[in-house]
C-alpha cells in the first residue's frame, strides 16, 4: 500500500507553513490550499490521492492521471484549467488558481520521493501534526484520533 | 535512503534564522556555492527540520534579486571607495554629539560590539539598539533582578506540566507548537494556561483561557504572582477573582512550569509584565520564565550595547534629541524607517544626512534624499555569533559568497580604525542583561496607575510578517491581505 500524508487535526495550529513550503518547493505556487474552520483555526487540504480519483474521471484533457505508484498527478501542459477536478473532487481539496488559470493539485513532492525524502508539508511541519506513513500503519495507529476532540469539543461547546 | 545518509551524500549548509529569537537552526541544499533549496534537516535539536513560513523566507533573503549590491548615494549607484570617502567627508561635518547610532537587533553580536567601538573611537555617545518597541519594553523588564527567577530552556519547555503563556506564542514562534503539544497530551492533568485578550491560535490549545481585557496583563500576573490581591486584580482585569485563584493555583500546585512571554505592543507595560513573570517563575527551583521577542537577536544586542556602552540614550530620548536639533545626522545600521519607526519617519526631515545599511532599498522614498546607503551582509554571507530567547550563543559560518555587501563590522572599520578581540562580543553577550534593582513598591504603583486600554479590534492572525524585511518576500505578500 502506497504511503499517504496524514493530518491530525489536534495537534495543527494552523501555521500554513506547509502551504509556504509548498510553495518554495514548486515555483512558488503553493499546491496545498487551506479552510478556515473558525476565526483562528485553518485546516490544510491534502490531496488523498484516491484510488478511484474523481478529478481524473472529471478530467476533460487527460490531465489528471492514476500513477503506477498510485500518486494522482496533474500534468501542467495538458491543463487549461477549466476547473473541472475542483469540482468533482468529493473533499474540496482542489482550489482552482483563477488568475493563473491552473488548477494546482499535489504532487507528493515527487523529486523529494524519488531521493527517499518525505514530503515537504510533512518535513516541515512545526506542530508534529503531519505524517508520512502507510495508510494501514496510520488508521491501525491513529484509531484513537479519528474523531478530533479539539475541534469537536469547541464546535459542540458552541451549539447551543 | 535515510535522512542521515541524504545529508551526508548532499551539500547542506546551515545557519540560523533570526525571524524571531527562537533561534531555529535553517539548513540549505547549495550548488556552486549558491543556496538553492531548504533543505529540512530533521536532526537538529531545536526545531527538528521544522520551519514557520517566516523561516522560509531565509531562502528568499539569501538570494533575492531586489538585494542591495552597490553603495548609493541618494539613487546613484558609486563603488565602495567612493561610498567611503564621501561617508568620512560627510560625517566630518558634524560634532560627535550631533550623530546617532541605531543597531538593528537583527544584526549579530560582533556587529553590536564593532558598532560600538567605532562610536568610542569617533566620540559618538548616541549608541543605541532599535528593534520593536514591546521588545525593547520586554528586554527593560528582564532587566529588574528578581532572586531565583532563571530562564527556561527548550527542554524545560517540553518537560513542564504546567504553561503559563502570555500573548499569541504560535503566532509568533510557530516551531514551539512541536513542543506545546507534548506538555498538552503529554501527560494527564497537564496545563496550558493563556493569558490573552482575544481568541488566539494559541488559546485553541489551552486548558484555561484567561481572557483579560486588553492591556492588563501585567496586572493580571501580578496578582497570579500574588503581588497583588485576586480581588483587586478582578476588577481592572475583567476575569473572575476564582479564574484567576484556580490558575495561580494550577500552575503553583504543578511539579514544574514555564511562563513563556510574548511582548506585543497592544499591551501596557511589557518591563512590569516580564518583571511578574519573573516573580512567578521564582517561586520554585523547577519553574523557568523565557520572553520570545519579535527580532532574533534583540538579547544579545541590547546586552552588548548594555555593558560595552553604558549610560547610552534610550530611543524616546534620541528622538527628543532630534526634536531640539541636538542630532542632525544619523546611521541606521540594519534597521529601516518605513516600518516600526513611524516617530522616527516623522523626524526624518529634520536629519541632515543619514547612512542607511540595509539589505533591501528602503520603502520609504525620503531615505534617498540625503542619505548613503550601504548594502550590509546577511548572516548567511558574514559571520557572525546570536543569542537565542534562552540566552543560548548561536555561531553562525558564512555560507554563501557576498555579493558586493559588505558586515557591519566591515563597515564600521571602514569608519574607524578598530579591532575588536575575536570573541570579545559573545563573551560579552552571553554574560546576560545587566542586572538592576527594582523597587517593589514602586513596581506596584506603576501597576495600579496603568489606564483602562480600549478594545482594538482584532487583527487576522497571520504568521506571515514580522518586521521591516519580510515585505520583500514573495509568501508574505501573497498572504499579507487574507
Amino acid at each position: 500500500m502506497a504511503k499517504r500524508v496524514y493530518l491530525n487535526l489536534d495537534l495543527c495550529c494552523g501555521c500554513r507553513s506547509c502551504a509556504a513550503a509548498c510553495a518554495y518547493g514548486h515555483h512558488l505556487q503553493s499546491l496545498l490550499g487551506h479552510s478556515k474552520l473558525d476565526g483562528t483555526a485553518e485546516q490544510p487540504l491534502h490531496c488523498l490521492h484516491c484510488d478511484q480519483p474523481a478529478c481524473a474521471a472529471a478530467c476533460p484533457n487527460e490531465a489528471m492521471k492514476k500513477m503506477e505508484d498510485d500518486t494522482v498527478l496533474r500534468s501542467q501542459f495538458r491543463c487549461v484549467g477549466c476547473g473541472s477536478c475542483a469540482l468533482a473532487c468529493p473533499f474540496g481539496v482542489i482550489q482552482p488558481d483563477l488568475f493563473k488559470h491552473i488548477t494546482p493539485k499535489c504532487d507528493l513532492c515527487i523529486d523529494r520521493l524519488a531521493e527517499g525524502e518525505i514530503p515537504r508539508c510533512v518535513a516541515t511541519c512545526t506542530s508534529g501534526a503531519l505524517s508520512f506513513a502507510e495508510v494501514d500503519d496510520q488508521l491501525a495507529d491513529q484509531n484513537k484520533n479519528l474523531v478530533s476532540v479539539r475541534i469537536l469539543s469547541n464546535f459542540i461547546g458552541k451549539r447551543r | 535512503m535515510t535522512n542521515d545518509e541524504l545529508m551526508k551524500d548532499m551539500d547542506i549548509k546551515k545557519s540560523r534564522c533570526l525571524f524571531c529569537s527562537l533561534g531555529c537552526e535553517v539548513s540549505f541544499r547549495a550548488e556552486g556555492g549558491r543556496l538553492t533549496a531548504l533543505a529540512y534537516d530533521q536532526n537538529n535539536p531545536i526545531n527538528k527540520g521544522s520551519l514557520c513560513p517566516r523561516g522560509h523566507y531565509n531562502l528568499e533573503l539569501a538570494s533575492h534579486p531586489g538585494r542591495l549590491t552597490e553603495p548609493q548615494i541618494g539613487r546613484r549607484k558609486v563603488s565602495w571607495e567612493e561610498a567611503v570617502t564621501f561617508l568620512r567627508g560627510e560625517l566630518g561635518a558634524f560634532a560627535s554629539r550631533e550623530i546617532g547610532c541605531l543597531v538593528s537587533c537583527l544584526q549579530s553580536n560582533e556587529a553590536a560590539l564593532a558598532a560600538v567601538k567605532m562610536a568610542g573611537r569617533k566620540g559618538i555617545e548616541n549608541i543605541l539598539s532599535a528593534g520593536a518597541a514591546a521588545d525593547l519594553e520586554a528586554y527593560g523588564g528582564s532587566k529588574w533582578q528578581v532572586p531565583g527567577a532563571r530562564l527556561a530552556t527548550l527542554e524545560a519547555i517540553e518537560q513542564s506540566e504546567a504553561l503559563l503563556i502570555v500573548g499569541d506564542l504560535l503566532s509568533r514562534s510557530p516551531v514551539l507548537a512541536r513542543r506545546v503539544n507534548q506538555v498538552k497530551y503529554g501527560k494527564r492533568g497537564n496545563k496550558i494556561i493563556v493569558l490573552d485578550p482575544n481568541k488566539t491560535h494559541t488559546s485553541w490549545f489551552a486548558t484555561s483561557h484567561l481572557l483579560c481585557r486588553p492591556g492588563t496583563e501585567a496586572i493580571a500576573l501580578a496578582a497570579l504572582a500574588g503581588a497583588i490581591p485576586f480581588s483587586a486584580a478582578a476588577e481592572k482585569s475583567g476575569l473572575p477573582a476564582a479564574q484567576l485563584q484556580q490558575a495561580a493555583a494550577d500552575f503553583k500546585n504543578a511539579a514544574s512550569g514555564t511562563v513563556i512571554y510574548v511582548p506585543q505592543t497592544r499591551r501596557l507595560r511589557n518591563d512590569l509584565a516580564v518583571y511578574y513573570a519573573k516573580q512567578l517563575a521564582a517561586g520554585s527551583d523547577h519553574k523557568s520564565f523565557i520572553v520570545y521577542y519579535l527580532y532574533g537577536n534583540t538579547l544579545g544586542v541590547n546586552t552588548v550595547i548594555d555593558r560595552a556602552a553604558p549610560g547610552h540614550p534610550t530611543y524616546h530620548q534620541l528622538l527628543d534629541k532630534i526634536d531640539r536639533g541636538e542630532v542632525k545626522s544619523l546611521l541606521m545600521f540594519g534597521e529601516d524607517i518605513s516600518a516600526g519607526h513611524e516617530e522616527l519617519q516623522k523626524r526624518f526631515r529634520m536629519l541632515k544626512f543619514v547612512v542607511f545599511a540595509g539589505h533591501f532599498e528602503s520603502e520609504s522614498p525620503a531615505i534617498y534624499d540625503n542619505s548613503l546607503i550601504l548594502p550590509l551582509a546577511t548572516q548567511f554571507e558574514g559571520a557572525g555569533s546570536f543569542v537565542t530567547a534562552d540566552g543560548q550563543l548561536a555561531v553562525c559560518a558564512p555560507i554563501a559568497p557576498a555579493a558586493g555587501s559588505k558586515t557591519l563590522p566591515e563597515i564600521c572599520r571602514l569608519i574607524a580604525e578598530i579591532s575588536p578581540a575575536e570573541n570579545e562580543a559573545s563573551e560579552l553577550a552571553v554574560q546576560g542583561p545587566v542586572s538592576q534593582t527594582k523597587d517593589e513598591a514602586e513596581a506596584k504603583a506603576e501597576l495600579a496607575a496603568l489606564p483602562p486600554l480600549e478594545a482594538a479590534p482584532v487583527k487576522p492572525i497571520t504568521y506571515f510578517g514580522n518586521n521591516h524585511l519580510v515585505s520583500n518576500f514573495f509568501w508574505y505578500r501573497v498572504n499579507v491581505n487574507g
